[in-house]
């Protein structure tokens, strides 16, 4: 069976990003989808789906269209990689023909942002958060110590992420954290939650991206600056609530089975893969991420980054805008690293990698609660 | 008050907290499928809803851990702390802090045999870890 091709024909972030004290996470969303219909051609009012992780009716109050196709699913920060997956599914049955996939956040300066509450009579806030959770520094990382420990592997394992991606970063004016660095530096950085230094810990900002979606055959016919890129695959796995329900401390299942359905339809395997992001809230998820994906063994992901193979001129560049640790962390990260990956793709990265005709994008949620995929590739 | 979070039991898990108020540690177990954790209406592998609930040893050994420098809510005055995981003797997994010990990494390790105990917060009985023999308690 084959199914129509789908494509992004607009993608952009935010005017700003980092701490934007006067934008609200509304304002990000729709700025940021504007800057991506604009990049399209498209208005508005050409608009008939959205998705995002803001309430999708003042989404659509906002943007100032009454979309026939609304997806408001929030599995956190890999949401949006679910979003460009619900809306292929969408494209391809007729239920729209052109979908905006938005995000906004301002979770820095919580400009228009809801608090943050917590539900302690959910599984989470009965067995996990009573016992002194000050935030996701101190509960996604707690699964790091095992893996460590079954590799015999050290500190400094989670430090060669840091220091690979800020050679990246350096070369990203819109990063965060621009200064490359060593391992040293890494490590003698402020303790936050030990084995975790604030260097491996994802600084938290304001800012948004969106995408904009619709059939090849559509896209054919639009005046566009830049070759659409395809969505050649994608796939998800919700696993459940989050780091100390995992199945195995040393391995996320939402990893394996989401990137496995992506590639399955992309029809497609590592070795075919140019550029790879993989979503980097903490220093140990593209660890987990490189041998949950396949692109190497059970216990060699530090030495893998460590080599240079993800760094700038390696064999497999990865995290190239800096990752979540180095260009920005608005809390949601997921739609910065499908940017990345749809720069990479169109050629005009700042840290652009030659030759990228394939790019993997590998999402996490909710501290290994959930997991999405999305492969994407050249016309 | 001590501004430590409280979980807030459901029907589901009610037992549970029962439990702990006595000084013990109990799940519901599938005759077929073994222990369900966290607590819910049926078996998530078989579907039954006909299982009883049974007391755990309380003892297991440290899965992994970190040492926040970062205080939750109510640990103000205790920073840095562990928050470890248990995998208990019969399986199940646990999350809890570490008391019995300094606070320093050279002092836990992954593997590291503990025991139950349970901390008086509010009306609800939580619980809490040790080294096997500590006599530590909240």
């Amino acid at each position: 069976m084959s199914f129509e091709e789908i494509v992004i024909v607009g993608a952009a972030e935010s005017e700003l990003i980092g701490i934007v004290p006067d934008v609200s996470a509304t304002g990000f969303a729709i700025g940021s989808a504007l800057r991506a219909l604009d990049d399209a051609g498209l208005k508005p009012t050409d608009v008939d789906g959205i998705a995002g992780t803001l309430h999708v009716s003042e989404l659509a109050l906002q943007l100032g269209i009454k979309p026939r196709y609304a997806d408001g699913t929030n599995v956190g920060g890999c949401s949006y990689m679910l979003h460009v997956r619900h809306a292929v599914a969408a494209l391809r049955s007729g239920m729209a023909d052109v979908v905006v996939v938005m995000h906004g956040e301002s979770g820095r300066s919580r400009v228009g942002s809801p608090p943050m509450a917590m539900d302690m009579a959910t599984a989470s806030g009965q067995f996990e958060r009573p016992y002194g959770i000050a935030g996701t520094f101190s509960m996604f990382t707690i699964p790091t110590m095992a893996y460590l420990h079954k590799y015999g592997l050290d500190e400094t394992a989670l430090a060669h992420v840091s220091v690979a991606q800020s050679k990246w970063a350096s070369q990203q004016p819109r990063a965060l954290r621009q200064k490359v660095l060593s391992v040293e530096d890494v490590m003698e950085s402020k303790m936050i939650s030990w084995p975790f230094r604030v260097l491996q810990c994802c600084p938290v900002t304001d800012g948004g991206g969106s995408l904009v979606l619709t059939t090849a055959k559509r896209a054919a016919d639009m005046d566009l600056k830049y070759k659409p890129v395809v969505v050649a695959g994608t796939g998800e796995l919700v696993e459940g609530a989050g780091s100390s329900f995992m199945e195995d401390l040393t391995s996320f299942r939402a990893f394996r089975e989401s990137s496995a359905e992506a590639f399955r339809t992309a029809d497609m395997s590592v070795g075919d893969i140019d550029h790879l992001m993989i979503y980097d809230a903490y220093a140990h998820v593209p660890l987990y991420g490189l041998e949950d994906l396949g692109f190497v063994g059970r216990g060699e992901a530090s030495d893998f980054i460590k080599s240079g193979a993800t760094s700038p001129g390696g064999s497999l560049p990865m995290n190239t805008n800096g990752g979540g640790l180095m260009y920005t962390h608005t809390g949601m990260y997921g739609m910065f690293a499908l940017q990345e990956a749809v720069r990479q793709l169109r050629g005009t990265s700042p840290a652009q990698v030659d030759g990228v005709s394939t790019s993997f994008v590998q999402g996490v949620g909710g501290m290994f609660a959930a997991a999405g995929a999305v492969v994407l590739r050249t016309q | 008050m001590t501004g430590k979070l409280l979980p807030i039991p459901t029907p589901e898990t009610r037992t549970y907290w029962e439990k702990t108020a006595l000084g013990e540690l109990w799940m519901p177990k599938c005759e077929s499928d073994g222990w369900i954790f966290p607590p819910r209406v049926h078996c998530p592998t078989c579907g039954s809803t006909e299982f009883d609930w049974k007391q755990l040893s309380g003892r297991g050994r440290i899965a992994s851990f970190i040492i926040t420098h970062r205080a939750g809510a109510g640990y103000q005055g205790e920073v840095p702390y562990f928050i470890i995981l248990v995998d208990l003797d019969e399986g199940p997994r646990l999350v809890g802090n570490l008391y019995g010990v300094p606070v320093e990494p050279s002092a836990i390790q992954v593997g590291m045999p503990v025991e139950v105990f349970f901390e008086l917060r509010e009306g609800i009985h939580l619980p809490q870890w040790r080294p096997i023999g500590s006599r530590v308690t909240l």
